[in-house]
């Protein structure tokens, strides 16, 4: 994790005086990538691989996804997935920053709780999900476990960077005009390490939809890794793919949406990467 | 009445296991109002010797008495303005006013006065990335106003500016100075800045750091910058540079 200031604390925005063009470059360039995908996609379905269990065209698939949204099977899963995101995000977001900013604030604390994060940031926690769905039973409480603990790990961490990188400077500021201990981590460390933060939430949330997928493979009446899984049991290929494109997009949507809340804070604070 | 007392304050630092002494014996006396100006050459602890009247570093030996003591309070104005990224100027203003639990009603149009008394009208919404060099040092010196110091202590505050917004800020601070009737002690390695804007020019002498002398600026005041032209100006300025000149070459022979 790196972050990028001036020689005077600060950062402009540092965009090319041809973003716009660059970033519209970019996106016609995606998206013929994707196009070409699904065109490669749909010819092997329906002229190389004809066995409608193996692989299907990607026509099927939105015929089937069209079926589901009618039978309305596709928004139950979609919102009994995002439902279990949302509260597991919820609660390691609150749980994450405060640990993040006691470790920040705390040097004692932090000696003694970073190695234990940074272990199970490492490990691979969705292996913990048939033991969480013991404990928890099938239903939402073991998907929010699950989301809960692969998301708290990345936001504790980035959260307690981000507190100790406060520039030195807003410190001393602060203490110029008199700031008690407690003021300067309220007013000072916690806004410094919002962008930190941030980062931490986008790349917890990629972890948290692995998580829930996992969770509800494992054991769960919905959810739109029930789906991919009954569709797996039955040999319905195109509903499995129905699910785990439908994932992408969700994935995908909401770490765009965090990363544009990133760049409209890299204009006052540098840039953050992890 | 004596607004700053220094007397015999020394300051040595740990430097790779040996002391590193930077400041020898230096006593110096601000009276209420008065406009000090402190030059020396860099690297010579002035802004050391700023930090301390603040109370953000500790001295070896001697004393620093302020006025009325703790009560007095002290504007800092900061080389590198330390505005707050994610602050409008607005609110960067009311920082002090902030920690010290003044309520917003009361803190708000005191920040809007000080924004109006740097110039800064209308950019009350504006954030520091948004503004000029010359436009955030303007920030940094509303919000050490805007706690009605009785003390302005200002450390290279035109450093890092161009030349042009320099002379700029020089007769911008000449007015508010005036206008609000502080006891300013200015840090800067500038000597022409130093007899622009001073009553007194405190010179410094290289590591470690003592007073070789205290010139008293005879200008009428209001100063403005065409003032720099003047005989007499240029004759301040020669002999507080002759002085640096002779202090820097001794210490190189003496070193």
């Amino acid at each position: 994790m790196s972050i990028t200031t001036t020689e005077n604390g600060t950062v402009q925005a540092q965009r090319p005086a041809s973003g716009r063009r660059t970033n519209y470059r970019a996106l016609r360039r995606g998206l013929t990538s994707f196009i070409i995908l699904l065109v490669g996609w749909e010819l092997i379905g329906r002229f190389v691989l004809t066995n409608q269990v193996f692989a299907v065209p990607f026509s099927a698939v939105v015929q089937s996804a069209i079926e589901m949204w009618g039978r309305g099977e596709l928004q139950t899963n979609i919102a009994a997935s995002l439902t279990a995101v949302a509260y597991g995000m919820v609660l390691a977001m609150i749980i994450g920053i405060l640990i993040g900013v006691a470790m920040g604030a705390s040097t004692a604390f932090r000696e003694y709780v970073e190695p234990l994060l940074t272990a199970f940031y490492a490990t691979p926690l969705v292996a913990m999900a048939p033991i969480l769905i013991l404990w928890f039973g099938i239903g939402i409480a073991s998907k929010i476990a699950v989301v809960f603990l692969m998301a708290i790990f990345p936001i504790a961490i980035n959260t307690s960077a981000g507190i100790r990188n406060t520039d030195r400077e807003y410190l001393e500021v602060a203490y110029a005009f008199r700031a008690s201990r407690l003021q300067a981590v309220w007013k000072v460390m916690i806004p410094a390490a919002i962008p930190f933060v941030v980062t931490g939430l986008r790349l917890a949330v990629g972890r948290a939809i692995v998580g829930v997928v996992v969770g509800e493979l494992f054991g769960a009446r919905a959810g739109l890794g029930f789906l991919i899984f009954t569709a797996g049991q039955t040999f319905d290929t195109p509903s499995l793919f129905v699910g785990v494109i439908t994932l992408a997009f969700i994935g995908m949507g909401l770490t765009l949406g965090i990363r544009a809340v990133e760049d409209r804070i890299s204009g006052w604070k540098g840039t953050v990467q992890e | 009445m004596i607004a700053l007392e220094l007397s015999h304050v020394s300051k040595s630092f740990a430097s790779r296991g040996q002391s590193l002494e930077i400041m020898r014996d230096v006593s110096l006396t601000v009276q209420a109002g008065e406009f000090l100006v402190v030059v020396g050459p860099s690297g010579c602890g002035k802004s050391t010797l700023l930090r301390m009247i603040q109370g953000l570093e500790t001295l070896s030996s001697g004393s620093v008495r302020v006025g009325a003591g703790e009560a007095t309070t002290r504007g800092f104005v900061f080389q590198r303005d330390g505005l707050y990224p994610w602050r409008s100027v607005l609110r960067n203003v009311m920082l002090g006013l902030e920690l010290a639990h003044v309520p917003v009603s009361e803190a708000k149009p005191r920040a809007e006065a000080m924004i109006d008394l740097v110039g800064l009208r209308g950019f009350e919404g504006h954030y520091p990335n948004e503004l000029s060099g010359g436009m955030r040092q303007r920030v940094n010196l509303a919000r050490a106003l805007a706690i009605d110091p009785d003390m302005l202590l200002m450390d290279e505050p035109f450093a890092a500016l161009d030349a042009l917004t320099r002379e700029n800020m020089q007769q911008e601070l000449i007015r508010i100075s005036a206008a609000a009737g502080k006891t300013v002690i200015l840090i800067t390695h500038q000597i022409d800045e130093a007899v622009l804007l001073a009553d007194r020019v405190a010179v410094l002498g290289a590591r470690p750091s003592h007073i070789l002398d205290i010139v008293r600026i005879d200008l009428p005041r209001p100063r403005t910058l065409d003032l720099k032209r003047t005989p007499e100006f240029q004759a301040y300025v020669d002999g507080i540079w002759t002085m640096v000149t002779q202090a820097e070459t001794e210490t190189r022979v003496g070193g």
